[in-house]
């Protein structure tokens, strides 16, 4: 579903991604864990387009999507780039939902605007969507007024609108407060359950352990180890990866 | 004028003020500030319409682009309007060839100063949008304009409407300089009162006073809004 060949990323002088391999199969949920500035959630803008590679390859369902040779040479992008970044979706940390609109608005913008689908029909979808998110009655609120837990969860609706066949999720619950974080994990395991393509980057190892098909970490700009997550945590191969565990775990 | 024998003959420590003349010259300065708004809209509606152009290119990824609009802004910024309206007004067609009218000269004179001040109220407005924002109109699929006008351009506003406000009120106020090349604004009509009867200072504080009435009330609407949107943004 997902390759990723050799990428390379640096920020300046900072090498942020350091010949990065993996892959994702279809349905797979892969959790990316490992410390902040470990180029997680690089990899994943990288995934999607945001940000582009210094070297390497990107392949979404075996096709060419991103690939750059390297030395300062541009990034070139696969034929089918605007069909195939399509079949993404992202989530952030926060700040996702547009203010200035309504809920259904936002779930609708995308729909109506790029896909030119009719307003009414995707109306019809957009409730459906709201209400697997336990946001119906939220519907024509704006942002403001929901809770941080609501808007991700509204967010996921919205990324879920374009019908994606991967989903990524970057620190969805980091900027919560903690009474919330359940809510939206929640709606992602039953994304989970329902065959998504999942790639996501967390902090929550009671999410990682729980949904995860293969866990992924993280260090300095290389994948360290990966592995079930019962290998991850209970049983790591690698030195940073038992003591990054053992760190986060200490409190649970 | 008379009347103005008795405060002659009390010597000038006393002064003698003509407070009414303001309204007996009223159509003149009416026709003046009718002018003066005319100008000030038609130079706010395209100043403000340029304006996003004017963002647009300073935030353009071609350093050429972004370059010489940055140029274009700091000497419009950096220079007195007095000297930019004379410069369109007269040397232009000296150096150039090029002849506007009168009229014209003025409009796009102004416009290009005012732009230059829109153009980085918007740019500072853009800039401050959560850069998420930006990203999740991208991965929805959003075009490089549907983006600017669904997600960008309607919070960049909102946030920068009270500076726009307050440099419309400048504006509004610098119209008051093409009194100079001739244009019958409230200014220049206010001067024709005043050297016509001798009396500058009441009539131009009765302009400034003019001038105040329309300024105050936007200020104060600015005000307002400022304190809402400290509210809606919190």
């Amino acid at each position: 579903m997902i390759g990723v060949r050799n990428v390379c990323k640096r920020f300046g002088s900072v090498e942020v991604l350091r010949d990065v391999c993996f892959e994702v199969q279809p349905s797979e949920k892969v959790v990316i864990i490992g410390p902040s500035g470990s180029g997680k959630s690089t990899l994943l803008r990288l995934l999607i387009a945001l940000e582009e590679p210094d070297r390497g390859e990107i392949l979404i369902e075996g096709q060419p999507f991103v690939c750059c040779d390297g030395d300062g040479r541009p990034v070139k992008r696969g034929k089918g780039f605007r069909e195939l970044r399509s079949q993404m979706g992202m989530v952030f940390q926060q700040f996702s939902l547009f203010p200035h609109m309504t809920v259904i608005r936002n779930l609708l913008l995308a729909p109506t605007k790029v896909q030119g689908v009719d307003a009414l029909e995707a109306r019809r979808k957009a409730l459906v969507l709201l209400e697997k998110v336990g946001l119906k009655d939220k519907a024509d609120a704006h942002p403001e007024k929901l809770s941080g837990g609501q808007k991700q969860r509204a967010s996921i609706a919205r990324a879920l609108m374009m019908e994606p066949k991967i989903m990524l999720f970057d620190e969805v619950t980091s900027a919560l407060d903690p009474e919330l974080i359940h809510e939206v994990l929640d709606v992602m395991q039953r994304l989970a359950a329902e065959g998504m393509t999942m790639v996501v980057v967390t902090h929550e190892m009671g999410f990682a352990s729980k949904v995860a098909d293969r866990v992924i970490f993280m260090d300095q700009g290389r994948i360290v180890e990966e592995g079930p997550p019962a290998q991850i945590f209970r049983n790591p191969k690698e030195k940073r990866t038992e003591a990054f565990i053992n760190a986060v775990m200490t409190h649970i | 004028m008379s009347e103005m024998a008795p405060a002659i003959a009390f010597g000038a420590a006393v002064p003698y003020f003509e407070w009414d003349l303001a309204f007996r010259y009223n159509r003149l300065l009416l026709q003046g500030l009718r002018t003066t708004l005319e100008i000030s809209v038609v130079i706010m509606a395209l100043g403000l319409v340029l304006g996003i152009f004017v963002a647009a290119g300073r935030l353009s990824k071609n350093p050429l682009i972004s370059r010489s609009v940055a140029a274009y802004i700091e000497l419009f910024r950096g220079t007195p309007a007095l000297v930019q309206l004379v410069w369109f007004y007269y040397c232009l067609p000296i150096f150039l060839g090029v002849s506007l009218p009168g009229y014209t000269a003025i409009v796009v004179a102004l416009t290009l100063n005012v732009s230059a001040f829109y153009g980085e109220a918007y740019r500072s407005g853009i800039q401050a949008l959560p850069k998420d924002q930006i990203d999740s109109a991208d991965v929805l699929g959003l075009s490089y304009f549907q983006r600017l006008r669904y997600v960008v351009a309607p919070q960049a506003f909102r946030i920068v409407i009270p500076v726009l406000l307050s440099l419309s009120i400048s504006l509004f106020k610098d119209t008051s300089l093409v009194s100079t090349l001739g244009v019958g604004d409230l200014m220049y009509e206010g001067r024709v009162v005043a050297t016509q009867t001798y009396r500058p200072i009441e009539i131009l504080t009765s302009v400034a006073a003019i001038y105040f009435l329309i300024a105050f009330p936007v200020s104060l609407l600015t005000r307002r809004l400022e304190l809402r949107m400290a509210r809606a943004y919190r």
